[in-house]
């Protein structure tokens, strides 16, 4: 059991490292497209379409990451007066409703791909690139966040059950 | 009972409800948009919580918000918000009170840099804090002035906020950003008369570090700040002239501070990965922030609770400027509670189309509201920014740091009031501007 929850940080850990490294990639994409746009005044027809697909990408996907590290901000004013173990259940109201969100999520995330692969989808610019590679990792961003809070969730539970053993 | 009524309270209700018991901003918005859609429409009216994050997601606009938060980590992580630091020290440090002009000045260079005000404060209070200490600075000085001038992260552009505000209301980034660099710098300007008034009537509360420092070493002291503050001001400039995008001119931005730190030979792998690990937890909070406001918006207003607040609004008896005021101050205690960026994504829709049919300046307003933001950051006892000092601080009571923001929020009532009945302040550098973009 612990080990299961061990892997489930290490694959937050790790996604969330190596999509961090997404912005440079950004970064750089944007910095040609002004470069080549303001210097050489010859835009590139694809810069624009592809930041939108890597920040979009790095957006949903970090939110595992985020959570690994209590990114996602709380009022700790009441939380902060009580116990570790009363804490741990105001966690586990927190992990609660981030899976009720996170379940809809994956389930018109999956529906929303699955429309968008069906057809193909495209963009309606002259790129004319497929846009469901992005919709598929809203699947994989809400899944990532979903097993990151299902972990704490159950760690949590663990402490609030602990000392009554 | 009317059904908009119902819907908003509970909607509402619900969210209060869950932000007090410590369920995070984003969670608490998702999970309540999700049981009132099943609540009003069963599983079939699910759909907008999916749309509304994929929108998001694919709007390039919001690409700025990383790089930016990008620009702020790496200037704190380098030795350039230290040396800014000395150069305000050094500047200003031989007057009364000159410690906490300098701090004053500092946090807002960092806001300038950072566009947030966790990042501001903490790093303002950090390195601010402890040499006033030793030279015997009271706190009720102290606290205010690191809080207060670190609240003004979120108006002094680049500031992530006016983005998204201007995202929201369609209103052009760069008027949004010089509005909110005069409104700010006009804040900031108040805050150090305030501090060198007090000092001249308190010697004691804030002493002068007692020896001067010569013309020389200020200035070798401003050289490691000069380029980083050039950088900046391009950034803003082109933004401000509509030359390029805020999200071009944000990508330049990155690449001008690594090319800093490059020069300061302070790049290196390990300073790469800090800088993209901090800005992935920032951004994935706000974003998240954003997604989960996106789904409850949706399935408010789907619900008829916008439509129910704008007639509510405008049917009343009340004139524009009652409604005006009443919207200011609802987001004034709101902002005690809610993170600004939240506030935005559920206020905005509501309220900024019976502000534009009242026929109120929008750029204007925006910077108000932003204004009215930054005082309920740090009004107590809720404010987030009392609890950032409070853990820069931990061994001082949380009652000292209340005092020490009060004077500090009276000044921004003022500054805000003064801004109402003295629309230029916001309105001058925006009109001046040959603004497109």
């Amino acid at each position: 059991m612990r080990s299961l929850f061990n892997a489930v940080d290490t694959i937050s850990e790790w996604s969330g490292r190596i999509v961090s490294f997404v912005v440079y990639i950004g970064i750089v994409v944007l910095f040609i497209e002004v470069f080549l746009r303001y210097l050489f005044n010859h835009p590139t027809v694809w810069a624009h379409g592809y930041s939108q697909r890597i920040f979009g990408s790095y957006f949903i996907l970090i939110g595992a990451y985020t959570l690994l590290y209590n990114g996602h901000v709380r009022v700790d004013l009441i939380y902060n007066r009580f116990s570790k173990r009363v804490q741990a259940v105001f966690d586990i109201v927190n992990y609660i409703a981030l899976l009720v969100w996170d379940v809809v999520l994956v389930k018109e995330g999956y529906s929303f791909f699955m429309r968008s692969f069906k057809v193909r989808e495209a963009d309606e610019m002259v790129l004319c690139h497929p846009v469901y590679p992005v919709k598929f990792l809203i699947l994989v961003g809400a899944v990532l966040i979903g097993l990151q809070g299902l972990s704490m969730l159950i760690k949590s539970l663990f402490v609030v059950l602990e000392r009554e053993k | 009972m009317d059904s908009g009524l119902i819907l908003t309270v509970g909607m509402f209700g619900a969210l209060v409800v869950s932000i007090m018991s410590g369920v995070s901003l984003a969670f608490g918005m998702g999970s309540i948009a999700v049981i009132s859609a099943l609540i009003l429409w069963g599983p079939a009216g699910l759909m907008p919580i999916i749309t509304g994050v994929f929108n998001y997601m694919w709007m390039l606009l919001l690409a700025a918000v990383p790089m930016f938060v990008f620009i702020g980590v790496a200037l704190a992580k380098s030795g350039i918000a230290q040396d800014a630091y000395d150069a305000f020290y050094l500047w200003s440090g031989s007057m009364r009170g000159g410690l906490a002009v300098g701090s004053c000045g500092f946090a807002a260079a960092l806001s300038a840099m950072t566009g947030n005000c966790s990042a501001s404060t903490v790093t303002a209070g950090l390195m601010g804090i402890p040499p006033m200490r030793k030279r015997k600075y009271k706190d009720s000085i102290i606290f205010g002035t690191i809080g207060s001038a670190g609240t003004m992260g979120i108006l002094i552009p680049p500031s992530i906020t006016l983005i998204v505000i201007g995202m929201m209301t369609g209103q052009s980034i760069g008027k949004l950003f010089a509005g909110g660099m005069t409104a700010g710098l006009f804040i900031i300007g108040s805050f150090v008369l305030y501090i060198i008034i007090r000092a001249w009537l308190q010697p004691d509360l804030c002493p002068s570090i007692g020896y001067k420092v010569s013309l020389r070493e200020k200035i070798r002291a401003s050289k490691g700040v000069i380029l980083p503050v050039l950088i900046i001001l391009a950034i803003l400039g082109t933004i401000f002239f509509g030359v390029a995008t805020p999200t071009e001119a944000a990508s330049c931005g990155c690449v001008a501070v690594l090319l800093c730190v490059i020069i300061r030979g302070e790049f290196s792998w390990s300073f790469m990965k800090e800088v993209a690990y901090s800005t992935a937890t920032i951004t994935g909070m706000v974003l998240w922030i954003m997604f989960g406001a996106s789904g409850f918006v949706a399935i408010y207003n789907g619900g008829g609770g916008v439509q129910f607040v704008q007639s509510l609004l405008i049917g009343s008896e009340m004139g524009p400027w009652a409604i005006f005021i009443l919207i200011q101050c609802f987001v004034f205690v709101l902002g005690m509670f809610v993170d600004p960026m939240g506030i935005i994504m559920l206020t905005i829709p509501i309220f900024y189309p019976v502000i534009a049919k009242l026929g109120f300046d929008a750029i204007w307003f925006g910077v108000l509201f932003q204004v009215n933001l930054c005082m309920g950051y740090i009004t107590p006892p809720f404010g987030y920014c009392l609890f950032y000092l409070k853990s820069l601080s931990p061994e001082t009571d949380i009652s000292v740091i209340y005092k020490s923001a009060l004077p500090f929020i009276g000044i921004m009532i003022l500054g805000a009031v003064t801004m109402i009945l003295v629309p230029e302040i916001i309105t001058w550098l925006p009109s001046v501007l040959v603004a497109k973009g």
